[in-house]
C-alpha cells in the first residue's frame, strides 16, 4: 500500500471515527430527547391519572354530574395519550389497565343511575343492596386500576428519566471513548507513518552512508509496498547498477592503474635518469651550458660560479659571446657558427671567458651540437684552468728551483771540492810562507815578497772559506743566541761596512725566540748582504735590517722555498739600490756571478749567504724591482719554543663575513696567489691588473667593495696614487698596501706614510687574512 | 515483532481496553458473577398465561445466568402451587391474589392464629383480561341473558370464585337461575368441548384452547368489567429470610424475561406454548390480554382488601375484620432488583 493510500486510509479512518462520534452523539442526543419526551409524557400522564383518581374519589363520594364530565374529559385526554402514535410503548401497554378503569367507571355510572332510578321509584332495598355491593366491587376495581396506573406511569417517568441520565452518561462515555480512540488512532497513525518514514529514511540514509563507505553490496532491507519501499527498491536497483558499473570501472581502473603505475614507473625512471643526469651535470666541476640562438639557455652551477653570477637566470637569454674575452670573439663566433650551422663538434681549445665583474678566467672549451627543446644549439663544456695554470706555474717554479738547487748543489760540490783541495794547498803555501818568513830577515826584500805571498794566500784562504760556506762544508759551531742582541753587537761593524753615504736602519723585532746558529755565519750573512746592498746602492741610500717571527702553515708549503711548516725567525735586509731584473734574480746565488765591475766583487757573497742559510735549515727569498731596490728575506728555524711560547700566541683570522676585496697587482701570478688566499678565508675577491681596471670595478656600485688591496709599486699609477684617487670619491673604502719591500723601506722611500696599512710580500695566507681583517674591522 | 505491528497492536489494544471499560460499565448491572455453583430453587407455577416470564427465564437460561438452578413444577392452578409451598415441596409458588386472601382467613379460622408462614415478594402482572366466559353458541347462548338455565363450569377454589360472583352480581343473574359445575381446569375444557357444560368461566390459555377446539360453536361473552387479578410470587417466610439472594436472583431473571417478552413477543408465545402443551396462536392471543409488570403496588393491597371484604360480607369467612395484608409483603428482594416497581406505601 502506498503512503498516499495509507494517509488517505488513516484520514478516512479518522473521518469515519469523527462521523461515528458525531452520529453517536446525535443519536444519543436524540435518544435522550426521546426519553425526556417519554418522561415528560409519563409525568403528564401520571398527573392526569392522579387527577382522574381524585375525580373518581370525588365522584364516588358526591356523584356530581360535573365530576362525571370532568372525569370523562380527563379520561379522554389520557386515552389520546395512550393511543397516540407518538405515545411511548410502555405507556401504551397501560391501555388494558386504563380500559379496565373506564369500563369500571362506565359500569359505576350505570349502577349509580340504576340506584337513582330505584331510589326514585321506591324499589325494595334488596336490589339497592345488590347494587351497593356491585358499586363496592367496582370502586375497589377502579381504585386498584387507578393505583396501578399511577404506579406504572410514575415508574415509566422515573425509568425514562433514568434512561435519559444513563444515555447522557453513556453518551459522555462514548464521546470520551471515541475521542480517546480518535486520539490514540490518530497518534498511532502518525507514529506509524512517522515511524515508517523515519525507518525508511533511516534505512535509506544508512544505505547511502554504506555506499559512501564503498560497501556497494549493501542493500536496503525495505519490503513495504509503499513509496519508501519503492524508493528502497530503486535504491537497491541503483546500488546494484552502481556495483556492476563500479565493478567494470574497477576493472578498467585496475588496468588504468597498472598502466599509470607503468607510466609512473617509466616517468620515475625518466625522472630518476633526468635527475641523475641533472645531478651529474649540476655536480660537474666543469661548467656546462647550452647555447641556442647564440644565447645561454641552460647553465649548471659550475657555469654560474664560473661566470660570477648569482643564479642561472642572470645569464639565461644573454649573448654567449659577451662572456668571452674580446681577443677570442672572432674564434668563438666561428666555432658557434660551426656548431649552430653545420652541427659539428668543435675541438678543445683554451679561451679566456669573462666573469660578470669583467675579470678574465682562463678556460678550456669544447662543444658539441645539441637540439635543446626543439632548438638547434650546442652543449658547451668549459673548464676553469686557473688552478691548473697556477699549479703549472708553481710546478715550473719548483722545477726552476729544483734545477737551481741542483745546479747550486753541483756548483757547491764542485766549489767545495776545489776549495777543500785548494785549501789544503793553501795551507801548505801559507805554512811554508810563514816558515820562510821566519827564516828571512824582516828587512830582507824577500821578506816583503814572502809577506805579499802570504797575504795573497790568506785572501785565497778567505775565498776558500767562502766557497766552503757556499758548499755547506764549513765547519760550524752553532750557539743558541738572541739574534737581535747579536745584530746589535755587529751593528757598528756593519755601519762601517756600509759606509758614510748609506744609512743603516736597524729594526729589531720584539719577543723573538732564540736562534741556534754559528755567530760567525750570522755575521757573514749580514756582512755579505750589507755589502751587496751597499754595492747596489752605489751612492747614498739606505739599508734596513729587520727581524721578526713567522709561522709557515701547511697551506704555505711550497711558497717559501723548501721550508717545512713551523715557526721561523726572519731576517730581512732591504736596500734602496737599483734593484734587479728577473735574469739577475735567477742567477743571484750562483758563485762568481756578479753584475759588479771587474775587481769590485768576487761573486761569492750571496752564494755564501745562500750556503749558510741552507746549511742552517733555512730559506732565502729575494724581492726586487728594477730601480726600486731589493729585499732579501731569510727564514731561520727557531731553536727553542720556550722563548717563542712566551710571546703572544699569533692571532688567527676569523672567516670573512661577506666583505669584498679588490686585489690590484700587475704581477698576474702574485695577483692570483693573493686572490686564492683570500677566497680560502671566505672573502669575495675581485681582481685587477692595473689601476685603471681597479677604478672601473670600484665605481661599479654592484661590486660593493670593502677593501682595496693594492701593490705599492705598479706601472703608470702606483698603489698610493690609486688609493689617493679613490679615497677622494670613496672615503669609506679601506686600503691595504702590499709590497715586496718592507714597510720601512717604502716609508723611507717616501712612498707611503708611516700609518698606512701595509703587508710585505711574500706573505702567508694566515698573515694576509689577519692583516685584512684588522684593516676591515679597524681593530689593530 | 516489527515496530509497526507492535504500534498497531498497542493501538488496537488501547481501543479494545477503552471499549471493554465502556461496555463493562454498561453491562455491569446485568451481570452476576457465576463463579459459585447455581443455587437450587424449586418453583411451582401453572399454565396460566401470566407464567410466561418464568417459562422464558427457564428456557433462555436467565435463571442459570443469575446463579439459580430452578426446577419448575407446573400445576393446573395457583392454588395447587400454594399447596406445594405449604407442603415445602417448592420454595416459590406462583398464584393469584384471591386464594391467598382466602388462605389468610383460613389459617385464622383453623388455628386462631395469624399466619406468618409465607410472604409475597412480587406481582408479575399489572392487569389482565384473561378471565373470560366462553359459551357454546350451538347451545343458543349469544348474550349474558341467555346463560339463565344453562350449565356453567368453573374451577372452584380459585380466583374465579370471586370473579364469577362479581359477574353474576353485576349482570343480575341469580345463582339459582343457572347450574354451576365446579371442575378442574383441565377437565373444564374437556367438559366444554364435550358439551357437558354450556359455558365455562376460566382463564387463559384454557379459554383459548376451548375456543380453538370448538371453533365457531363457541364465543366469548362481552363483559361489563375486566375480570382480572394479580399473579403473585410467594415464598415461605423461612426461605425468604435464609435466602434473600435467591429471591433477588429469581426476580432479576424475571426482569430479563420481561424485557425479552417485550422485545420478542412471538418467541415468548412459542415458549409459553411449549411449556403448556398448547399452540403458539393461543398463547399469542392470550398474551395480548396481559400487561406484565414486575411490581408491588398499592393496588395489590386494595384488591386483596376488597376480596377480603367480599369474603366477610358474604360470610364466606367467619372473620369480621379485614386482615393487614401489608405484613405479608416482603418488599426487599424487589427493592434490591427493581426499586421503581416498588410503589406500595410502607
Amino acid at each position: 500500500m502506498t503512503i498516499r493510500k495509507k494517509l488517505f486510509l488513516t484520514a478516512g479512518l479518522l473521518v469515519l471515527l469523527c462521523v461515528v462520534l458525531i452520529i453517536t452523539t446525535l443519536y444519543a442526543a436524540g435518544m435522550m430527547r426521546r426519553e425526556l419526551r417519554h418522561a415528560d409524557a409519563a409525568r403528564y400522564m401520571a398527573r392526569a391519572v392522579a387527577e382522574l383518581s381524585l375525580l373518581s374519589e370525588s365522584y364516588i363520594t358526591y356523584r356530581e354530574p360535573r365530576m362525571e364530565t370532568q372525569w370523562r374529559s380527563r379520561s379522554g385526554s389520557i386515552d389520546i395519550m395512550l393511543t397516540g402514535e407518538r405515545a411511548p410503548e410502555d405507556l401504551r401497554s397501560l391501555r388494558l389497565t386504563f380500559a379496565s378503569l373506564r369500563k369500571s367507571f362506565d359500569e359505576l355510572i350505570r349502577i349509580h343511575r340504576q340506584q337513582a332510578v330505584l331510589v326514585d321509584s321506591g324499589t325494595d332495598g334488596e336490589t339497592l343492596g345488590r347494587l351497593q355491593l356491585i358499586e363496592e366491587r367496582i370502586i375497589a376495581r377502579m381504585r386498584t386500576d387507578a393505583q396501578n396506573l399511577l404506579a406504572r406511569t410514575f415508574s415509566v417517568a422515573d425509568q425514562a428519566r433514568h434512561r435519559s441520565d444513563r444515555i447522557q452518561q453513556r453518551n459522555t462515555t462514548i464521546v470520551a471513548v471515541l475521542s480517546i480512540s480518535l486520539m490514540i488512532i490518530g497518534v498511532t497513525a502518525l507514529l506509524l507513518i512517522g515511524g515508517l518514514f523515519a525507518r525508511g529514511i533511516g534505512l535509506l540514509t544508512a544505505g547511502a552512508r554504506e555506499m559512501e563507505r564503498g560497501r556497494l553490496q549493501h542493500r536496503i532491507p525495505l519490503r513495504s509496498r509503499d513509496e519508501i519501499g519503492a524508493l528502497g527498491q530503486a535504491f537497491n536497483t541503483m546500488a546494484a547498477g552502481i556495483e556492476t558499473m563500479v565493478q567494470k570501472d574497477r576493472e578498467t581502473l585496475y588496468r588504468l592503474n597498472r598502466e599509470i603505475d607503468e607510466r609512473k614507473r617509466v616517468e620515475q625512471e625518466l625522472r630518476r635518469s633526468e635527475e641523475t643526469f641533472r645531478l651529474l651535470v649540476e655536480s660537474s666541476p666543469d661548467a656546462i651550458f647550452v647555447q641556442t640562438d647564440w644565447c645561454f639557455r641552460y647553465l649548471n652551477r659550475a657555469a654560474v660560479l664560473l661566470f660570477g653570477a648569482s643564479s642561472a637566470e642572470e645569464l639565461i637569454g644573454t649573448p654567449v659571446l659577451h662572456r668571452f674575452h674580446t681577443d677570442y670573439h672572432e674564434s668563438v663566433r666561428g666555432r658557434m657558427g660551426q656548431l649552430n650551422g653545420q652541427a659539428t663538434a668543435v675541438a678543445l681549445t683554451e679561451e679566456f671567458v669573462l666573469r660578470l665583474d669583467g675579470s678574465p678566467v682562463p678556460t678550456e672549451v669544447c662543444a658539441v651540437p645539441l637540439c635543446f627543446e626543439g632548438d638547434s644549439g650546442a652543449l658547451v663544456f668549459v673548464r676553469d684552468i686557473s688552478e691548473r695554470l697556477d699549479q703549472e706555474a708553481a710546478r715550473e717554479r719548483l722545477q726552476e728551483q729544483l734545477l737551481q738547487a741542483r745546479r747550486m748543489e753541483s756548483v757547491g760540490r764542485l766549489a767545495g771540492g776545489v776549495a777543500h783541495y785548494y785549501n789544503n794547498l793553501l795551507s801548505i803555501v801559507v805554512g811554508y810562507t810563514q816558515m820562510s818568513l821566519e827564516q828571512v830577515n824582516r828587512h830582507d826584500p824577500l821578506y816583503l815578497d814572502l809577506e805579499a805571498a802570504l797575504s795573497a794566500a790568506e785572501r785565497c784562504a778567505g775565498i776558500t772559506r767562502q766557497l766552503l760556506a757556499f758548499a755547506r762544508r764549513q765547519t760550524i759551531a752553532p750557539q743558541v743566541l738572541d739574534i737581535n742582541e747579536r745584530i746589535g753587537e755587529m751593528l757598528p761593524h756593519l755601519v762601517e761596512l756600509a759606509g758614510t753615504d748609506i744609512d743603516l736602519d736597524w729594526q729589531p723585532g720584539e719577543g723573538l725566540a732564540h736562534l741556534a746558529i754559528d755567530p760567525v755565519q750570522l755575521q757573514m750573512i749580514l756582512e755579505n748582504l750589507c755589502a751587496n746592498a751597499r754595492d747596489a746602492i752605489g751612492g747614498r741610500g739606505r739599508i734596513i735590517i729587520e727581524t721578526s717571527q713567522a709561522t709557515i702553515g701547511d697551506e704555505d708549503y711550497g711558497r717559501s722555498g723548501d721550508l717545512s711548516p713551523g715557526d721561523y725567525l726572519t731576517l730581512t735586509v732591504s736596500d734602496t739600490g737599483r734593484g734587479m731584473d728577473r735574469h739577475i734574480r735567477e742567477n743571484l746565488f750562483e758563485p762568481f756571478y756578479t753584475t759588479k765591475e771587474v775587481g769590485m766583487g768576487t761573486g761569492l757573497g750571496l752564494p755564501t749567504v745562500y750556503g749558510i742559510v741552507k746549511q742552517n735549515g733555512g730559506e732565502i727569498t729575494v724581492y726586487s724591482e728594477p730601480n726600486q731596490g731589493s729585499s732579501f728575506k731569510i727564514y731561520l728555524p727557531i731553536h727553542d719554543r720556550s722563548a717563542f711560547a712566551e710571546a703572544d700566541e699569533p692571532a688567527k683570522a676569523e672567516p670573512a663575513t661577506g666583505e669584498t676585496i679588490l686585489v690590484v697587482d700587475n704581477d698576474q701570478w702574485l695577483q692570483k696567489t693573493t686572490r686564492n688566499m683570500l677566497l680560502r678565508h671566505g672573502y669575495t675577491v675581485l681582481s685587477a691588473a692595473s689601476a685603471a681596471e681597479a677604478i672601473r670595478l670600484i665605481e661599479d656600485p654592484a661590486n660593493d667593495i670593502t677593501l682595496l688591496l693594492t701593490d705599492v709599486v705598479m706601472p703608470e699609477m702606483n698603489g698610493p696614487e690609486l688609493a689617493s684617487y679613490i679615497g677622494t670619491r670613496f672615503p669609506q673604502l679601506k686600503v691595504l698596501f702590499m709590497s715586496g719591500f718592507t714597510a720601512h723601506a717604502v716609508v723611507r722611500h717616501g712612498i707611503l706614510s708611516e700609518d698606512a696599512p701595509f703587508i710585505q710580500k711574500p706573505f702567508l695566507g694566515q698573515e694576509l687574512a689577519l692583516k685584512v681583517q684588522r684593516v676591515v674591522t679597524g681593530v689593530p | 515483532m516489527k515496530p509497526r505491528r507492535r504500534a498497531l497492536g498497542l493501538a488496537i489494544g488501547a481501543a479494545l481496553f477503552c471499549l471493554a471499560i465502556f461496555f463493562g460499565c454498561e453491562q455491569r448491572q446485568d451481570q452476576v458473577a457465576d463463579q459459585d455453583p447455581p443455587a437450587p430453587v424449586v418453583v411451582a407455577t401453572s399454565k396460566d398465561i401470566s407464567s410466561t416470564p418464568l417459562f422464558i427465564a427457564d428456557r433462555q437460561g436467565f435463571f442459570r445466568q443469575e446463579g439459580l438452578a430452578v426446577r419448575l413444577v407446573i400445576n393446573n392452578a395457583g392454588i395447587d402451587n400454594y399447596h406445594d409451598l405449604l407442603q415445602r415441596e417448592v420454595e416459590i409458588a406462583m398464584m393469584a391474589d384471591f386464594p391467598l386472601v382466602k388462605a389468610v382467613f383460613g389459617r385464622q379460622e383453623d388455628t386462631a392464629a395469624d399466619r406468618d408462614d409465607f410472604v409475597i415478594f412480587a406481582n408479575l402482572v399489572l392487569s389482565t383480561d384473561i378471565s373470560r366466559i366462553l359459551v357454546r353458541r350451538d347451545r343458543g347462548i349469544d348474550s349474558v341473558e341467555d346463560l339463565k338455565g344453562k350449565t356453567i363450569g368453573w374451577p372452584g377454589g380459585t380466583s374465579i370464585d370471586f370473579l364469577l360472583d362479581l359477574f353474576l352480581m353485576t349482570h343480575d343473574i341469580d345463582r339459582s337461575a343457572i347450574t354451576l359445575l365446579d371442575l378442574e381446569i383441565d377437565s373444564l375444557v374437556e367438559a366444554m368441548v364435550a358439551g357437558r357444560i354450556d359455558a365455562m368461566f376460566a382463564w387463559q390459555p384454557h379459554i383459548g384452547e376451548a375456543m380453538l377446539r370448538l371453533g365457531d360453536r363457541s364465543a366469548l361473552l362481552p363483559l361489563n368489567l375486566y375480570y382480572h387479578n394479580a399473579w403473585l410470587a410467594v415464598s415461605r417466610t423461612d426461605f425468604a429470610r435464609q435466602h434473600p439472594d435467591r429471591l433477588q436472583r429469581f426476580l432479576r431473571a424475571l426482569v430479563r424475561a420481561e424485557r425479552f417478552l417485550d422485545r420478542y413477543p412471538e418467541q415468548a408465545a412459542t415458549i409459553h406454548a411449549d411449556y403448556t402443551a398448547t399452540t403458539p396462536a393461543i398463547s399469542r392471543a392470550a398474551l395480548k390480554d396481559v400487561t406484565f409488570w414486575l411490581s408491588l403496588s398499592e393496588g395489590l393491597l386494595t384488591t386483596m382488601e376488597d376480596q377480603a371484604r367480599w369474603l366477610i360480607r358474604n360470610r364466606y369467612v367467619r372473620a369480621a375484620d379485614v386482615p393487614d395484608f401489608l405484613r405479608f409483603i416482603d418488599p426487599e428482594p424487589l427493592r434490591a432488583v427493581k426499586p421503581e416497581g416498588l410503589t406500595i406505601i410502607q
